[in-house]
């Protein structure tokens, strides 16, 4: 009997064993142009660099920053500089030892304009970065910081692996990186895929056995695939994919809100200077019949999701009614011929213009335009590539109208979006109140103050209708049933994926 | 000799050109990939001199003409243009080479053979070729796919190691791939068609008659004469085969040089869509002087 | 027969798209979120998309969408074409070897690279999409045009009717061009119309090229469908069957123009 045992026993430890032992295999839409943080550009690069490097400080399971890379820190009582001492027993995974020189190598090759770093603006609120010791440094900052430690997440690079920090984009580290992270770098072919495997030096357990990033350009195709079990993980389901994949046993959906939200923006160089026409626009958009058909999520009445602190609930919806948005149209001089609102003989008709690389922004301009028609607005809406965007929204501001979403950090600073003087400020929005509360919110550092002052900012914002407020979408994210202990980050999805393990 | 030559220069004035025509257009272009990132306006100046933009258009057609294409802006960006094409344009060669000889042997065979064993089937092959390829890949994917997951679900058969079609490399994906390629968007049918009137052009000529008469038989002279027919029937094609190519690469997600200039394309990586463009026209040139020379030099042999 | 069997198709596929062309824009966008995903039904012959947009309204105006396009490109590849294959055969010489050159170039670039090249540097729009597509299939016309022309100005008929006086002007325009190379135009048409709205109906289900929604086209029409029912939604093969209908129909009328000397 005992001959028959032991190796059955050990033969199902073995199985169990490659059982565990199993990568896990997502998908994205194009393959990472370059694993170099210094020059990301899409999120697809920050997902594999999320595996690969650890920053200073990570995210917690409750979205507060925590320590990573960091054993200990102090913030100067006038929040101008703070001291930090790193984690020792780090090593790189080529087997050196993380310095402080590392992190004040990184910040100044960042910062350095010849390396035009895509993530300068990460580290501009950091004037300077000195070693104290070999795992000790210090930073000295730009103004008072309420909270540096949500700033400093940024991916740490290993000093030795370059010359200097002027860094050039085709720079060898671009397709074979290092960094200190819980996963390293086995290949990264040519056809797009890469192989992670797992890093056995980590200063914490890491439980899954590396990760295959594979290229797949259809969103459909990679649905499909996670039924047929070639894939354990979509990073981003489309919302037509969401009732299939919820109906296979072997996959679960893991919803996730980004801190990010919709809108309709308006120029207000044109008609939409008048403050009674962008109420009767607002007025017209049923958000709630937008929102249905691209899946679920929260609809916001201005500038902050309603999970953030600055939100103001006590701000009320704008009610869809047609009809006086028809009494505001028609006390604009528009007559309506039965099927169009017209004016000087010409019909109302609005330019709205659209990213082509939003997955659903095709769904929601269908749906726009369907409800506008119906009271006799004409919609004529262009896809337009992130180049011409910037051309004609951002530059000539050639629009009318622009269906798009702002995405935030922990910081929500909408400054430079509803400022008078912000730099993102496109729809050419301003109001004296508004920039008054948004001035105060930046330069104080009381945290109560600044969530007052973001509060009345959202009330004053919401009163003004700058912009139709949409919705915050669910984002799903589908993993396989084989997958353990799969908790995913709404911005950087990996962060915990050392946690994970795949059966 | 001097055919060949004369072949030769053709071409590689053609490229030159077809080079210095898509680098004009591409300098009109609105816009250039310094715009697409986040930070565009405080590196443009320098990225300009790092990517050489700020070079005269003359210089910058010089040296593609010269082999010189820079790096990837976006879509790799900083890796040299020629590692970034290498390895998709040797795959793009495979299926091309493998789908131009499909498509070209059975054109040939159903222009040839009368047996009325192959009328049935040559029938369904031309009805089938007018099927747009994306239709056909996509059709014949779908179809693969559900048909194993239906049959693995019924436990007729365990998974098998291409499923599920087009994911990973496979004696099946290329097969599938060659043929989408040699018959899909009439591309068979079109062949056929060239073919089939070539033969039947040769075999009204006297000298078939005469051979016919003697009781010679058939291959003992058809087979020779088509390979001249065939010649224009691959330098005609060529072109539309690279094409097709781009097109069944998309959607049977190969990897290949079609989807690089595709992703180029669009992700405005102008030196790698300049640099695969170049090379397509130097294919296309290149072959047709091959093909035409051969042809001549047939010719010249049968007058003779 | 079948001759005007494939007349009579694209005559009714050019009446489907005049149709197409007199309904209001509005037809094809109107939405009705309470009717989304419809089946067949009388109300909606061939049922109603996920914005409970009519699918068979849709299908006529994307029709018109893609046809008029697709005249458009024909027209472009048509005139230069003929202007440019008739200099070449009919003048010889410089003109034609220079002519001829360009024309060497341009088709020396695969079609689908060229459109695709064209669409994503100045915008993709169905303006765009015609003129790409007419000048990629210029070289064709220009170079079946030139044959023939040069072969009918060494004709008989063409060397006796200069002997007796006919101008140079009618020998050109209507002997040789106009009875000469009209069925040889035609049918290079016929090839490109087809073409053409096969190209669109590829960028859109690969790409999202061509014509974007929610402006109907055939293409739109597929890609929205994909991977999705593919098998049984008349949503997708209807607008296939069209779609491959229309080339079927057009290859008939061209096989049936083919004149000896064009192989």
């Amino acid at each position: 009997m005992p001959r028959l045992t032991l190796p059955f026993v050990f033969g199902a430890l073995a199985l169990a064993a490659s059982a565990i032992a199993s990568p896990l295999r997502y998908a994205e839409d194009g393959a990472p142009g370059t694993i170099n943080p210094l020059f990301t550009t899409n999120m697809t690069e920050a997902r594999v660099q999320e595996l690969l490097f650890d920053g200073l400080f990570t995210d917690s399971r409750s979205l507060v920053a925590t320590p990573e890379l960091v054993q200990s820190y102090q913030i100067a009582e006038d929040r101008q500089s703070m001291t930090i001492d790193l984690r020792s027993g780090v090593t790189w995974h080529d087997g050196q030892a993380l310095s402080a020189d590392d992190v004040v190598f990184t910040i100044n090759a960042m910062k350095d304009p010849t390396t035009a770093s895509t993530e300068a603006a990460r580290v501009s609120f950091i004037t300077t970065a000195e070693a104290t010791g070999p795992r000790s440094l210090r930073l000295t900052f730009a103004g008072p910081e309420l909270s540096p430690e949500d700033k400093l997440s940024f991916k740490i690079l290993p000093k030795h692996r370059f010359s200097g920090t002027a860094i050039q984009r085709n720079d060898a580290f671009r397709t074979n990186p290092i960094g200190t992270g819980p996963f390293k770098l086995a290949s990264f072919s040519a056809d797009g895929s890469i192989v992670l495997e797992r890093n056995v030096e980590y200063f914490a357990e890491v439980d899954l056995n590396g990760a295959t990033l594979r290229e797949v350009a259809d969103k459909s195709y990679q649905a499909k695939l996670l039924v047929y079990q070639s894939l354990e993980a979509l990073v981003r389901v489309v919302p037509r994919d969401l009732a299939t994949l919820e109906a296979d046993r072997g996959i679960e959906l893991y919803p996730y809100q980004t801190n990010s939200w919709w809108y309709i923006g308006m120029n207000h160089q044109g008609v939409w200077a008048d403050p009674d026409m962008r109420s009767a626009l607002t007025m017209m958009i049923n958000v709630d019949e937008l929102l249905r058909p691209i899946g679920t999520g929260d609809t916001v009445t201005g500038p902050f999701v309603r999970s953030s602190p600055f939100y103001n609930h006590d701000v009320r919806k704008v009610a869809h009614d047609p009809d006086t948005a028809r009494t505001l149209i028609a006390t604009k001089g528009y007559t309506f011929d039965g099927t169009h609102w017209v004016k000087d003989g010409q019909p109302l008709t609005f330019r709205l213009l659209v990213q082509d690389d939003q997955e659903v922004g095709q769904d929601v301009v269908i749906a726009i335009q369907g409800q506008l028609q119906r009271y006799g607005v004409t919609l004529e809406p262009e896809f337009i590539d992130e180049a011409a965007w910037k051309s004609r929204v951002w530059q000539s501001r050639d629009f009318d109208l622009v269906l798009s979403q702002w995405t935030f950090d922990r910081n929500e600073d909408i400054h430079e979006q509803f400022h008078s003087q912000g730099s993102r400020n496109f729809t050419g929005y301003a109001s004296e109140t508004t920039d008054a509360l948004l001035d105060q919110a930046r330069t104080t550092v009381d945290p109560q103050a600044k969530r007052s002052l973001l509060q009345q900012a959202h009330g004053s914002i919401s009163a003004d209708q700058p912009m139709v407020f949409l919705w915050t979408l669910n984002s799903y994210a589908a993993v396989s049933t084989r997958v353990q202990n799969a908790e995913v980050h709404p911005f950087y999805f990996f962060t915990w994926a050392q946690d994970w393990s795949v059966e | 000799m001097l055919a060949a030559l004369k072949h030769g220069a053709v071409a590689a004035l053609t490229v030159v050109v077809a080079v210095a025509g898509m680098q004009v257009l591409l300098a009109l272009a609105p816009g250039d990939p310094i715009d697409l990132l986040p930070n565009a306006e405080a590196v443009r100046a320098t990225l300009e001199a790092q990517w050489g933009l700020d070079v005269p258009l003359w210089e910058r057609i010089g040296r593609t003409l010269i082999g010189d294409f820079g790096q990837s802006l976006s879509l790799r960006p900083g890796a040299p243009v020629r590692e970034v094409i290498a390895q998709p344009l040797l795959k793009t060669a495979s299926w091309w080479l493998a789908g131009s000889a499909l498509l070209t042997g059975l054109a040939a065979v159903g222009a040839v053979v009368q047996r009325r064993s192959i009328r049935v089937p040559r029938a369904v092959l031309m009805v089938v070729s007018i099927v747009p390829t994306f239709l056909l890949a996509h059709l014949i994917v779908n179809g693969a796919n559900e048909g194993v997951v239906a049959a693995t679900d019924a436990g007729l058969i365990s998974r098998p190691s291409w499923f599920p079609l087009p994911l990973d490399a496979s004696t099946l994906r290329f097969v599938v791939a060659v043929g989408i390629l040699a018959i899909g968007s009439a591309s068979l049918l079109d062949a056929y068609t060239e073919l089939s009137t070539q033969v039947h052009a040769l075999r009204s000529r006297p000298f078939a008659i005469a051979a016919h008469s003697r009781g010679e038989p058939e291959r003992s002279w058809l087979w020779r004469h088509l390979a001249i027919a065939v010649c224009e029937l691959l330098a005609g094609r060529a072109p539309a085969l690279l094409g097709g190519l781009v097109i069944v690469e998309k959607v049977l997600l190969l990897g290949g040089a079609g989807t690089v200039l595709w992703d180029a394309a669009v992700g405005r990586d102008y030196p790698v869509a300049l640099a695969l463009t170049a090379v397509f026209a130097l294919w296309v040139a290149g072959l047709r002087a091959v093909l035409y020379t051969l042809r001549d030099h047939w010719r010249r042999g049968q007058t003779a | 027969m079948k001759r005007r069997a494939a007349i009579a198709s694209l005559v009714v596929v050019l009446l489907v798209a005049l149709i197409g062309t007199l309904m209001p824009d509005m037809a094809a966008t109107e939405t009705r979120p309470d009717q989304a995903n419809l089946g067949m039904s009388w109300a909606f012959w061939l049922g109603t998309d996920r914005h409970g947009r009519a699918i068979a309204t849709r299908l006529v105006i994307g029709l018109s969408n893609g046809v008029w396009p697709a005249v458009g490109a024909c027209t472009v590849a048509g005139v230069l074409g003929l202007v440019a294959g008739t200099a070449r055969g009919w003048l010889g010489g410089l003109t034609n070897t220079v002519l001829g050159f360009l024309t060497t170039v341009l088709a020396t670039m695969p079609r689908y690279v060229l459109v695709l090249v064209v669409l994503t540097i100045w915008g993709d729009s169905a303006l765009w999409l015609a003129l790409a597509a007419g000048l990629a299939w210029t070289p064709s016309v220009t170079e079946a045009v030139s044959a023939r022309v040069e072969r009918l100005r060494h004709s008989e008929t063409i060397l006796a009717s200069r002997l007796h006086g006919v101008p140079t002007w009618r020998l050109l325009l209507v002997h040789t061009v106009w009875f000469g190379c009209r069925k040889t135009v035609t049918r290079q048409l016929l090839g490109l119309f087809s073409a053409f709205l096969v190209l669109e109906a590829s960028l859109a289900y690969i790409g999202g090229l061509g014509i974007r929604e929610p402006t109907p086209s055939i293409g739109n029409l597929l890609a929205m469908q994909w991977g999705r029912g593919a098998w049984s939604d008349p949503r997708f093969w209807v607008p296939a069957a069209v779609l491959l209908f229309i080339v079927a129909a057009t290859r008939a009328l061209a096989h049936q123009l083919v004149e000896p000397a064009d192989v």
